[in-house]
């Protein structure tokens, strides 16, 4: 997946399920979006649709640092390329 | 000096209404709220007790997505009840979140259709299916999970405790929530509980025989305590809650006062856990007695199946 899509798709699961439209790219979620660990944990969940992969424990762990949508996008991206590679 | 309790704003969500004017007004026109079970695909079909008491009324509520996320039917019930008598209290933010309100608020065992969903998952024994369970999905259903939600959408700070002792929920959470107040760890509790609508609770009272079974046609005419063609309880959705505060303090800002809490006990029998011993009711009302320096105390809640549960 391009980064793009990537993008496309999380600022959809945005509006659909956590009723945050257009956040700034590097918008601090917790502090402009009230974004908690609850949403991080299904945040989670969308990301493993969007990747039809589930993602191991270390995986999930290491999202629990993430603050804005670009931390979120850098994460996919990283994710989506480990498991290109295989 | 010995601080009392006092009753200043209530609130609730019943079969029968919702919010004191409309519940006393149909109290007096004798209007039932108990309605036929709602056919299911689960248990309505297996249960001798056909009766609920429904609100069928719409709701309007106004929750932000924040505070819905973590909230099942028993909990919108609960924190709609919560921010009415917070709101008509005339307490200010400060307070509110100041760590001096506390909250005692239960339910019989939290949301049973949340549980359902999750036990669904459980015993698919697919991973797919368990991977659904979501984060949300145990504050949702949890015990606790009115309290939990009143406190998060109100940013209350104090004491918090949950009580899910079946009919006596609410009572129980109104009787620890006067001690609160009474021995100075709190200024004011908001206290109360809610049920929400499903068909596992109805079908564990029935196996315990404590449902009414008699009038599943005719509906209105159960549950009817005291009288010769009682049959037994019926379980019912909605909610309820009332504020506690210091009389003081409650003086000190003008509040309506609407009642006293003059005394407050519970006991166990220790014993049997469905029929109740008359050792048990004796000693509450001793207890009661003592509490409340009355030789004839008014009880708030003689249940009309002989539990007795004293608050006066």
């Amino acid at each position: 997946m391009t980064r793009d899509e990537i993008k496309n798709e999380i600022l959809g699961i945005f509006k659909d399920q956590f009723e945050i439209e257009n956040p700034g790219l590097d918008d601090d979620l917790r502090e402009v979006h009230e974004f908690d660990s609850i949403d991080a944990i299904e945040l989670l969940g969308e990301i493993e649709i969007i990747l039809s992969s589930e993602l191991t424990r270390a995986e999930k762990k290491g999202a629990m640092e993430i603050r804005t949508i670009n931390h979120i996008l850098d994460y996919v991206e990283s994710l989506s390329l480990a498991r290109a590679k295989g | 000096m010995e601080r009392r309790v006092v009753i200043t704003e209530c609130s609730a969500i019943t079969p029968i209404g919702h919010g004191k004017d409309e519940i006393v007004r149909h109290l007096v026109e004798g209007i039932s709220g108990v309605k036929k079970i709602r056919k299911d695909d689960l248990l309505s079909g297996f249960i001798d007790c056909g009766v609920f008491g429904t609100v069928d009324y719409p709701l309007d509520y106004d929750f932000k997505r924040q505070h819905r996320k973590t909230m099942g039917p028993v909990s919108y019930y609960a924190c709609q009840v919560a921010k009415e008598v917070l709101k008509n209290s005339g307490l200010n933010h400060d307070f509110i979140t100041s760590g001096r309100l506390g909250v005692a608020f239960g339910s019989t065992h939290g949301s049973p259709s949340v549980q359902r969903g999750i036990y669904k998952s459980f015993f698919s024994k697919s991973r797919s299916s368990f991977s659904k369970i979501g984060a949300v999905d145990y504050l949702k259903s949890m015990v606790h999970t009115t309290a939990a939600n009143i406190t998060k959408m109100f940013g209350i700070t104090g004491r918090v405790f949950s009580s899910s002792t079946a009919c006596t929920t609410s009572s129980q959470s109104i009787g620890f929530g006067s001690e609160m107040v009474k021995y100075g760890m709190q200024d004011a509790m908001l206290c109360g509980g809610a049920d929400e609508y499903d068909t596992t609770t109805v079908a564990v009272f029935d196996n315990l025989l404590a449902c009414s079974t008699e009038f599943n046609d005719t509906p209105h005419l159960t549950p009817r305590p005291f009288d010769e063609q009682r049959d037994g309880l019926v379980v019912g959705e909605g909610a309820g809650a009332v504020l506690l505060e210091e009389y003081e303090f409650a003086k000190k800002r003008g509040a309506n006062i609407l009642g006293e809490v003059i005394g407050f006990s519970c006991n166990n029998n220790g014993g049997d856990l469905i029929l109740p011993n008359m050792d048990g009711i004796t000693e509450t009302i001793h207890l009661i007695q003592i509490q409340s320096r009355r030789n004839k105390p008014l009880f708030h809640h003689i249940k009309g199946d002989n539990r007795l549960y004293g608050t006066a």
